[in-house]
């Protein structure tokens, strides 16, 4: 918790960025082009090594990370599907049964699929999953696969609706999409959310999960979360603003409550594209600049909606009920083995990986060059 | 010979930001506020671009298509595009007439789907 506000992280995720979990030379440029932007978009104090970064990044380090060195206290993971990419999908399913095995109160999971594959496969994966990881929440969906391109609309009855109506029988409540930023330089339309608005229309007792909302099509993001009751926007990434660009993540969130009011946004970090700790207290701090809340009619950002934005929107949304959670959890192993203080960033990470963060960070400077 | 800046900015311009065309308002990258710096002499052009996101994946193909279109004036020898991330974005940069577009583009939006904001006024006070 920070400042007795109980934090749910959106979106983590310990990828598998090894060299042997890459699929092609467009997954090797992803590869390459993740860790330029997670070393753009840090502070150099929470930016991970290199090497540390494009390895097979494990769930329990991870988990070790928040439960020590953060006050998040419960966790999303979102597997991801992206095969033309990265073999194992990037973010694999093993991982979501690992985490739901070894962290059931404090973890949620989505399953991944690739709606590209065929109704047939998806659905026969959906039950796989779900047989794997029988307490998921959700979906987690990529608008497109590369070599070859392919793509498709959420709205397309003949290619999705089959899943989003398999997904419901099965007890499912979220669709999240990843919208907004493009993987590698690959056709953007695809990432816009105009074909959400369909999938939600279609099927109302769905909720749909816009994965990196404010990052870009805003308005239109902001439009869908005033008019659909059941699209919510995710700010996977888009906290990172708050380092990189302030004034662009007020303006994207201003927007985002303008529209679509306190109960539609979600926070989340992308852990460990970035380290959770600094983005909730630099969220904590926040407030709109006088002329952005006075151009929106917004109120001060106070402790009842940033608790909202930090997990309860998401639990909402989810169908959990988060008072009864944070109890189930209060005196877990978790709580206990955190309570001595926080680790500084990236402290666990070094351990497993038998390094001093800074002197690896120094390390990697010194080769690198000026 | 030596080009004019008028000559380099337009042909920047008739480079189209991604972003603005998949909203269906295409803009020029003069237009969107992304040419960061320009420098011309004997010949010579020198551009540093910005770009709207630093995530975002379209990078090197503007500098190739801006280093194209320059390179297509008469008084060019040569010609050097790069993507400065030091610089940072934002709707502030954009031309009076891009911002204008924009907004004309989101009323319309507005309008054609009915979106309302969502009422503050009950919303407490701390």
């Amino acid at each position: 918790m920070i400042d007795a506000i109980p934090v749910l992280d959106g979106v983590v995720h310990p990828y598998d960025l090894s060299v042997d979990n890459v699929a092609g030379e467009m997954g090797a440029m992803v590869r390459e082009g993740f860790y330029g932007l997670h070393a753009h978009w840090n502070p150099p104090a929470v930016q991970a090594p290199k090497t540390w970064f494009q390895s097979d990044q494990q769930a329990s380090t991870l988990m070790d990370t928040l439960r020590l060195e953060t006050d998040v206290d419960l966790a999303v993971y979102h597997t991801r599907r992206l095969d033309s990419l990265f073999r194992d999908g990037l973010c694999g399913r093993a991982k979501a049964v690992e985490l739901q095995r070894r962290w059931p109160s404090r973890t949620f999971v989505y399953v991944g699929l690739d709606p590209t594959l065929g109704i047939e496969r998806s659905l026969a994966e959906l039950d796989e999953q779900l047989d794997e990881v029988p307490a998921a929440i959700g979906v987690k969906l990529y608008p497109d696969q590369v070599s070859p391109y392919r793509t498709y609309r959420m709205d397309d009855p003949a290619v999705c609706f089959p899943i989003f109506e398999r997904a419901g029988e099965r007890g499912l409540r979220v669709i999240a999409v990843h919208k907004a930023l493009p993987n590698g330089p690959v056709p953007l339309a695809p990432y816009r959310i105009d074909d959400v608005e369909g999938a939600a229309m279609a099927f109302p007792d769905l909720r749909f999960e816009i994965v990196h909302s404010g990052m870009a099509f805003v308005e239109e993001t902001a439009y869908a979360l005033a008019r659909f009751p059941n699209v919510y926007a995710n700010l996977e990434v888009t906290t990172l603003l708050m380092h990189k660009a302030p004034r662009l993540f007020q303006e994207a969130l201003a927007t985002m409550l303008f529209w679509g009011g306190p109960t539609k946004v979600i926070w989340a970090t992308g852990a460990n594209f970035g380290h959770p700790q600094h983005l909730l207290e630099r969220f904590m701090a926040l407030q709109l600049d006088r002329d952005l809340a006075d151009r929106y009619q917004l109120p001060p950002l106070d402790t009842e909606l940033k608790a909202r934005i930090l997990g309860r929107n998401w639990c909402e949304m989810a169908g959990v009920d988060l008072d009864s959670v944070i109890a189930g959890v209060a005196g877990d192993e978790w709580a206990g083995e955190r309570s001595g203080g926080r680790l500084a960033p990236y402290t666990v990470w070094g351990r497993e990986v038998g390094e001093d963060h800074a002197e690896a960070m120094a390390r990697q400077a010194a080769e690198v060059g000026p | 010979m030596t080009p004019r800046a008028d000559e380099v900015l337009d042909a920047l311009d008739r480079v189209v930001d991604p972003c603005s065309s998949a909203l269906g308002v295409p803009l020029g990258l003069r237009a969107m506020g992304l040419v960061a710096g320009v420098e011309i002499g004997d010949g010579r052009v020198a551009v540093r671009l910005r770009l709207t996101s630093a995530c975002c994946a379209y990078g090197p193909m503007l500098s190739a298509a801006a280093a194209d279109e320059i390179g297509r004036l008469p008084a060019v020898r040569a010609v050097d595009v790069t993507v400065d991330h030091t610089e940072t974005w934002s709707p502030a940069d954009l031309s009076d007439g891009a911002a204008a577009a924009l907004d004309d583009r989101r009323r319309r939006t507005i309008e054609l789907t009915a979106a309302r904001p969502h009422d503050w006024s009950t919303w407490a006070a701390p």
